[in-house]
């Protein structure tokens, strides 16, 4: 599905991400994890084509993708959830939603109700401006948006970061669902050790901008918790 | 009280003149953020592209024909001043987004350029445009005062550009597109837009309103290469004055400038009315630095 080779990358003269490999199989969960500031925005980011990858290579679906723009990709069928949600916050609610199908091939049926009836809060707040909503709506409503044009791949960094607990649990079961439904294969960015135990498939974790930790799911135990990810 | 409400008409009428002038302006300097200070040329081109389509109808077209040509003028205007605008646009102004300064110098430069242009082709002197049969005379609406119909045309222009341009920007697909691209390019850019795509054809439909506006304008007397130089200064004025980033800012904006500036100028003379009217201006925005009508939304952390 997606498979990022050797990838290095930064910000303009300063390189955040070195040698990074990793591979997401089609239907699995592969959650990326690690402290503050080592680089999984960065990686999403350079997965989604927003920062130039400066070397390596990222392919996906059997194509090579690492030159391409990010509208490009989108079309290709990844969707994605950036940290801090990105709502367009002078359109309305729907207006965000119906942007959500720019990358998808049938826009003439409207936003499909599988995007929407997982978050049943969004109709009733159609006509209300993006930029009106709390930041636990502007996150399902960033998230409906990715998946309105149906994404083979769905790339999601932090998704429950800053967000009341009872809007964190429905997230979590949106994307348990997601993984249940199988058809989409999710790169999640998280810190909540406990959903990414019940939820992963595999996991990397990153550390000074290169993995130092992977595995299947069930080899994530105490002893990587304690050596990488405890401040 | 006649003298009144006729002051009143001129008011709207220059009101409807600034707001044709300053649309296009308010898509490529309110949404795009671009200073285009060869706007005016645009408009420029606008009317010598109606000049163009005159000279055509009358060596071509039968005599009898000749009172539609404004109506295709009006189209051919914005063709071709969307034309100039897609290729500068793709040629000069994709360079220079977020730099203000450069690209005020750069678009004056090109606008030098443009006058030139016109110069050598069309001559220096001014051209005069006939106006259609149907455009002369004026509406008796009491005892001496008439509305010509000219004004009142332009009126009307305004009102259907204004309409288009509303649904447009905020009923179409296209019109969505562009909000999104305007407000956050890299989220446009990870939703599957082509922001390069927008970006030209925003410009370009900016520039092919200045091209109606210059239509309009040769109903008001004859045009010449310079005749943008004119009307730059009140097109920006309107749409800082309104709210930089709304359509209705750019309509209130026309509006206060047009009806207060005829009063002035009725009460004192042409000149001491224009620089009250400046005067206002600024007074205003040292009140409301963000003009008339301003974005308001929950902040986004």
């Amino acid at each position: 599905m997606l498979s990022v080779k050797h990838i290095e990358a930064g910000y303009g003269e300063s390189i955040i991400l070195r040698d990074i490999s990793l591979e997401v199989k089609p239907g699995q969960v592969v959650c990326l994890m690690g402290r503050n500031g080592v680089g999984k925005t960065t990686l999403t980011k350079t997965i989604m084509g927003t920062i130039k990858a400066k070397s390596g290579s990222i392919i996906y679906d059997e194509q090579n993708i690492t030159k391409l723009a990010p509208y490009e990709r989108a079309k290709l069928g990844i969707g994605y959830v950036p940290q801090g949600r990105e709502i367009f916050a002078q359109l309305s609610v729907q207006e965000n939603l119906l942007l959500g199908l720019e990358a998808s091939r049938d826009r003439k049926n409207g936003v499909p109700a599988s995007a929407i009836d997982k978050f049943p809060v969004l109709p009733s707040m159609y006509q209300r401006k993006g930029g009106d909503l709390s930041g636990g709506q502007q996150q399902q409503l960033a998230f409906a948006r990715a998946l309105a044009s149906k994404p083979k791949l769905l790339l999601l960094d932090e998704p429950t970061e800053g967000i009341q607990p009872s809007i964190v649990y429905d997230i979590q079961e949106v994307i348990r669902s997601i993984k249940q439904q199988g058809d989409t294969a999710i790169l999640l960015v998280e810190q909540s050790i406990e959903f990414v135990k019940s939820v992963a498939d595999y996991y990397y974790i990153l550390e000074k901008g290169a993995i130092v930790a992977e595995g299947s799911i069930d080899t994530f135990d105490d002893s990587v918790v304690r050596q990488h990810l405890v401040v | 009280m006649e003298v009144q409400l006729l002051q009143l008409f001129n008011g709207i009428s220059v009101s409807s003149i600034l707001l044709l002038i300053a649309l296009g302006l308010a898509i490529t300097f309110g949404l795009m953020n671009v200073i285009n200070m060869a706007h005016g040329e645009f408009i420029m081109i606008g009317a010598y592209s109606t000049y163009v389509t005159q000279l055509f109808f009358t060596s071509n077209i039968p005599a009898d024909y000749f009172g539609y040509y404004f109506v295709l003028a009006i189209l051919v205007s914005f063709a071709v001043a969307f034309i100039f605008g897609f290729v500068l646009e793709i040629s000069l102004i994709r360079f220079l987004y977020g730099r203000p300064l450069d690209s005020l110098l750069a678009t004056w430069g090109v606008g030098l350029v443009l006058q030139q242009l016109a110069r050598s082709i069309f001559g220096a002197p001014n051209v005069a445009v006939q106006a259609p049969a149907w455009l002369n005379g004026g509406l008796e609406v009491m005892d001496g005062i008439i509305l010509p119909y000219k004004r009142l045309f332009i009126i009307a222009l305004v009102a259907v550009v204004l309409l288009a341009m509303y649904l447009f920007i905020y009923r179409s697909n296209a019109g969505r597109r562009m909000r999104a691209v305007m407000q956050n390019r890299e989220m446009a850019a990870c939703l599957g837009i082509s922001t390069r795509r927008v970006d030209s054809m925003t410009f370009a439909i900016g520039s092919g309103i200045a091209g109606i506006a210059g239509c309009a304008i040769t109903l008001l007397g004859s045009i010449g290469p310079s005749l943008g130089t004119y009307y730059i200064v009140d097109a920006f004025m309107v749409v800082v004055l309104g709210g930089v980033g709304k359509l209705i800012g750019s309509v209130f904006g026309a509006l206060g400038i047009g009806v207060t500036g005829t009063f002035f100028e009725y009460w004192t003379n042409a000149s001491i009315g224009k620089v009250l009217v400046f005067i206002v201006i600024i007074a205003f925005l040292q009140w409301k630095p963000k003009g008339l009508v301003t974005m308001r939304t929950r902040s986004l952390d």
